[in-house]
């Protein structure tokens, strides 16, 4: 390929990818107006929240002019976006507490429980959807597609519910609610939020093992939707692979069965399945509220509902900002995966 | 090898009374309902309307199903219902569509290096220019992925890549269908000469008379699962064939072929 | 795949090896499981709900404390005595010696004026209950001084029962001693550490406060310089855990000790579980069916004694209520000295239908009822619902969140309210009087929002000014009988706020927990608590 090609190309990369940013700051912008709008509607009163039912008039009418509540909407609104601006999402109405330390603080733990979740899901409904579908209408397809129902329409309350009581209560094998046994809180240095990996660096194995006991339960029971969605996504993906030709070549070179499905099956799907991946990631890591309240799990889920609940909207911005930068960026990233992998597009 | 083959007196390649039953959502296909014949050193063409379970056919000689009844044999040698590696280097096989054929992340040098790697066959690089150039291609091209090629070199490689394992039998699944017309001379032009210098048996399905006079001797009609005439290729050319739908086969073939023969013969 | 059932072993072994690691809770922990949804800042000048009242009675010290097993006995704090002036206008406190802060400041009258002024100046929540008695942020500073480092003065801008003030001492969470030079390091653009406040603290209390990550955890550690001997306890972790079972489970295995807001069923359930404890105790707060007298059907008295007739108070009080309240009629909270009896009122369709007719509504009529969404509050309503519709009233339930239901409220924007309130935890009849029957200006414009008679529109000139009368007179006697007197009139008059319950409150203990007693006015003191093991 001549110099000038080349760098024809990635000119033409950068102007995608501007369109593709200005796109992406549209998109983010109307979705913040959107929250605002629907924010100041709802018929929330953040002051009430802050003061109580309690409070006499004066106090109310404070607490409303302190958050600025008395100025007109759009200026409200040019005064968020200004803040925004500046990389500031403001503070949350009622604590007081900036919305970026909030989010900081909370989102880790979701993280931690996302991941592991989506390792669960991926690593079991992959193997399973592949299993399905070189087993295509046999007895292996129907287990795998009860399965996945059972994965789909479980609810997720229930089975959390009755994970704990067997698991925990009965069995005594995961930890109970929370992300660490009480006795361990405290005991390491916050450094990336993530106890697990928090403790791995302080090298406490003890607060590792309690922290490993907490997530296992609540993670494989928030990827189980995941798994039913990753293991029916490949079973599709990975049959339209087995009918082609290319395959009977593969089988036609003398490849083993098992060569056949993973190194040329599975090589094909594995962009579209990594997409599949990241979108059902970015899904919990909007965090999974019933989870966490059953497993008083300290994340961004119940942070963004009990700030719903409160009328906290500057809470509820930052979280629907947050959404809306990670669906975004998974789906970059995905686009760039398809580029990467794929030799077509090159 | 000449001497081997003529000193065996069973055909080199035997199908007796083969079945195939397929079951496509509850209702029953007989694909391929007692289909017999033999391949010599001659070349066969199996031609018929869609759906008449060419393609089965050749699939289940390239071990590709394991549910057909009847009887499969290479120089007498009874073949199984599975797949081995020994079976993969007597035949292989060519695909219609060359694109689908070959894996899209593969390069070229990947995919035939691929066949030599699980045979345990030393020398890969070599192998590969040598095949390269016999189908006509540089050997730059082994960094090549599928999408960088053209039709007719695509077709090349999945050649290249059926013939690196040195097999007898070649399969050929309407090799030329997906190819303009001038391509299509190409191929079967390189398929005439490969035949003449290695020493290959060709079983070739095809829609196309024409293709079928410029490389075949022998033609087996298909229709409906079953082989309702065969005749010498000498008999397309002049005489009337005798089965009706081997004659309107004839007859829609007759412009078009002729047309064929002459570009290949121009090439 | 002949490989999974390995795999499966594998699985299964390695997570048993995990879960030989028994938990318990440590011996010198306290470990409590409770809902933290509410809990959004600790300063004491501003932060509402019962919740941050039992964490600030542990963080501080106030002057004064109520009995948990007598509120009307109240004991001293960092108030060693206090004297009032027979004119029942001013009150001096003697402030004990040698009390430090975790700081290491030294606790002075200063600091406590500085505390008390505060609250008004800052205008917050808690401002409110101090309004009341008259007090501003203009007056504050006279009226509330240091005389010296070991004298407070409190002088009554208006004449009140100086006992009730007493009382808002010992209960409020606004009457906190807060280490005032400490506090001032944290100033930030003159907000006297509000800012600061919402996530420290800046006591003299028996724990001091660790760390509080907001709807997580809060820990505190034990101040060995507690100026009454360093607690028992080394230190004290609150866990939010909203879900009832959960909460059940894990006391269950015993890897909590305290369990609050556990639901009905799940504390009956408890109650036969040996190794644990159930404790309920009153509080000052009545559950109510409010309606609003700005309806005009509402107005008509009659309207009202048929509502008062359509509840099913034996059948609310016996399926709902358990654990949650019990049966209660009375606008003064039960227990005191100057509360009647209940009255009896009892579900009586055909007097109310009756009332109905003679009204003008001879076939009811329909109306909303606003409730929260949570137990018992919309279990109440649904039974209301139910026996409204036998006198013919229709009624649709309108859920919310208390922030919905307690907004229309205050903005007079409501026909029936099943609610919860009468005010502070003061053992006194007047708290409960001035919270939910008091109505000085029935104006809109009065915006009197705090007072929840104001908020039903409901204004009877007698009984206001009965209960001026009757928080000034000196004689316990008499002032008895004037509170029986409001009673009795507002049986009469048929006040537009009917309670039903007397609020309780539940929480499940492990059995080896000692000298926990939950107190009724939600200053839990767990300076003694001590495991026995
Ligand atoms: N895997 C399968 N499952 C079910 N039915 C099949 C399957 N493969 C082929 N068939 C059916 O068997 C019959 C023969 O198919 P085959 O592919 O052999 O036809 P063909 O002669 O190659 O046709 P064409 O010329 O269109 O390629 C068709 O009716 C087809 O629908
Ligand atoms: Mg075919």
């Amino acid at each position: 390929m001549s110099i000038f090609t080349s760098s024809g190309l990635s000119a033409r990369r950068l102007t995608s990818l501007g369109h593709r940013l200005g796109i992406v700051a549209i998109t983010l912008l109307g979705l913040l107006t959107l929250t605002f709008l629907i924010g100041r509607v709802m018929p929330l009163d953040p002051v009430l929240s802050i003061v109580g039912a309690d409070a006499d008039q004066s106090t109310y009418d404070q607490v409303y002019h302190q958050l600025g509540l008395d100025r007109p909407m759009y200026v409200q609104y040019f005064y968020y976006l200004r803040d925004l601006m500046h990389g500031d999402l403001g503070r949350a109405l009622l604590s007081g507490n900036s919305v970026a330390a909030d989010i900081a603080r909370v989102f880790p733990a979701t993280i931690e429980l996302a991941t592991i979740a989506i390792l669960f899901g991926t690593c079991v409904g992959v193997p399973l959807g592949v299993f399905a579908a070189t087993h295509r209408g046999r007895w292996g397809d129907q287990v795998v597609r009860v399965i996945s129902l059972c994965g789909y329409s479980v609810p997720v309350f229930w089975f959390g519910m009755m994970g704990l009581i067997i698991f925990y209560a009965w069995l005594n094998w995961a930890g109970g609610a929370g992300r660490i046994d009480l006795a361990y809180d405290g005991l390491v240095e916050s450094r990336t939020g993530m106890l697990l990996i928090d403790s791995a660096l302080a090298g406490e194995w003890d607060v590792f093992w309690s922290a490993v006991k907490h997530i296992t339960l609540p993670a494989c029971i928030l990827g189980l939707h995941s798994m039913a969605y990753i293991a029916r996504m490949t079973r599709s993906f990975m049959l339209a692979q087995l009918s082609q030709e290319y395959i009977i070549t593969a089988r036609v070179k003398g490849l083993s069965e098992r060569e056949v499905i993973w190194r040329h099956a599975f090589l094909n799907i594995l962009v579209q399945l990594l997409t599949i991946v990241a979108l059902a990631y970015g899904g919990l890591l909007e965090g999974a509220v019933l989870i966490e309240t059953v497993f008083a799990w300290p994340g961004f889920g119940s942070y963004l509902v009990s700030s719903l609940l409160l009328g906290d909207m500057n809470a509820v911005m930052g979280c629907v900002l947050l959404i809306g930068i990670i669906f975004v960026s998974l789906n970059l990233i995905a686009d760039a995966l398809y580029q990467v992998f794929d030799p077509r597009t090159r | 090898m000449m001497t081997q083959e003529t000193m065996n007196t069973a055909p080199l390649l035997e199908v007796q009374d083969l079945h195939v039953r397929f079951q496509s959502g509850g209702s029953l296909v007989d694909a391929v309902r007692g289909v017999s014949f033999d391949l010599g050193r001659e070349k066969l063409a199996i031609v018929g309307e869609s759906g008449s379970g060419k393609t089965t056919v050749l699939r289940c000689l390239a071990g590709q199903y394991n549910h057909w009844h009847g009887r499969l044999a290479i120089n007498g040698e009874k073949l199984g219902r599975k797949l081995d590696k020994a079976r993969c280097r007597k035949v292989q096989m060519v695909f219609q569509d060359p694109y689908g054929s070959l894996h899209s992340r593969h390069t070229v040098e990947t995919a035939l290096a691929e066949p030599l790697r699980i045979h345990g066959i030393g020398n890969i690089s070599q192998r590969i220019d040598s095949i390269l150039t016999k189908v006509g291609l540089p050997t730059s091209f082994r960094y090549r992925y599928p999408h960088q090629l053209s039709g007719g070199q695509r077709q090349r490689v999945a050649i290249a890549r059926a013939l690196i394992l040195e097999p007898r039998i070649l399969l050929l699944d309407e090799p030329t269908s997906a190819l303009d017309v001038s391509v299509q001379a190409e191929i079967l032009n390189l398929l005439a000469d490969l035949r003449q210098k290695e020493g290959l048996t060709y079983l070739l399905v095809t829609h196309d008379l024409g293709v079928v006079a410029h490389l075949c001797d022998r033609v087996a009609v298909m229709q409906q699962g079953r082989i309702v005439d065969l005749l010498d290729c000498s008999s397309i050319v002049g005489a009337v064939p005798e089965h009706p739908y081997t004659r309107m086969l004839v007859e829609a073939s007759r412009h078009y072929s002729r047309e064929m023969v002459d570009a290949a013969q121009a090439a | 795949m002949k490989k999974l059932p390995f795999l499966l072993a594998a699985c299964a072994l390695s997570v048993s090896l995990i879960g030989t690691i028994q938990a318990k809770t440590p011996a010198d922990q306290l470990i409590v499981g409770m809902s933290m949804n509410n809990l959004l800042s600790l300063d004491p000048a501003g932060a509402t709900g019962n919740d941050v009242l039992e964490i600030n009675a542990n963080l501080y010290d106030s002057l004064v404390e109520l009995d948990p097993n007598d509120t009307h006995t109240v004991l001293p704090g960092l108030a060693e005595s206090w004297t009032i002036t027979p004119d029942n206008k001013s009150i001096t406190f003697k402030i004990r010696k040698g009390v430090k802060f975790h700081s290491g400041n030294v606790l002075t009258a200063e600091d406590a004026a500085w505390s008390l002024q505060r609250v008004l100046k800052l205008n917050l929540a808690l401002a409110s209950g101090w309004k009341s008695y008259g007090f501003t942020a203009q007056n504050v500073d006279k009226q509330i001084r240091a005389v010296d480092p070991q004298t407070l003065v409190i002088d009554l801008p208006e004449p009140a029962d100086p006992k009730l003030i007493i009382y808002t001492l010992g209960t409020s969470v606004s009457s906190v001693i807060l280490d005032s030079k400490k506090v001032m390091q944290h100033q930030k653009d003159g907000d006297m550490g509000r800012a600061w406040l919402t996530t420290n603290e800046a006591g003299s209390g028996p724990f001091a406060l660790n760390d509080w990550r907001q709807k997580d955890v809060l820990l505190m550690s034990r101040f060995d310089g507690y100026w009454r001997g360093a607690p028992k306890l080394r230190r004290v972790v609150l866990r939010h855990m909203t879900e009832s079972q959960t909460l059940r489970l894990m006391l269950e295995r015993g890897d909590i000790d305290v369990a609050n807001g556990m639901s009905v069923p799940d504390v009956e359930a408890m109650k036969k579980n040996q190794n644990v404890r159930v404790e309920s105790v009153k509080r000052g707060t009545v559950y109510y069916v409010a309606v609003s007298v700005k309806d005009p059907k509402f107005a008509d008295k009659r309207v009202r004694l048929a509502i008062r007739n359509l509840i099913d108070y034996d059948g609310i009080n016996k399926t709902v209520m358990p654990n949650y309240g019990v049966l209660h009629q009375r606008p003064i909270q039960s227990g005191l000295p100057a509360t009647l009896p209940n009255p009896g009122y009892k579900l009586d369709v055909p007097a109310a239908r009756k009332l109905l007719a003679e009204a003008g509504f001879p076939n009811g009529f329909k109306t909303t009822i606003r409730v929260l969404s949570d137990p018992p509050f919309i279990n109440i309503a649904t039974n209301l619902q139910a026996t409204l519709a036998l006198g013919g009233i229709d009624a649709s339930v309108i859920p919310g969140t208390g922030n919905q239901v307690y907004g229309a409220m205050r903005d007079r924007q409501f026909e029936i309210i099943v609610g919860r309130g009468g005010g502070g935890a003061e053992p006194h009849p007047h708290s409960s009087l001035r919270a939910l029957v008091y109505n000085p200006d029935n104006s809109n414009e009065a915006k009197l929002t705090n007072f929840q008679g104001w908020r039903t529109s409901f204004i009877s000139p007698e009984i206001n000014s009965l209960i001026e009368k009757a928080v000034l007179e000196q004689d316990a006697k008499k002032q008895i009988a004037m509170y029986q007197d409001i009673q009795k009139l507002y049986d009469e008059q048929v006040g537009a706020i009917q309670p039903i319950s007397q609020m309780v409150d539940t929480v499940v203990l492990q059995k080896d927990l000692r000298n926990f007693k939950s107190h009724p006015a939600s200053t839990t003191r767990w300076r003694d608590v001590f495991k026995q093991r």
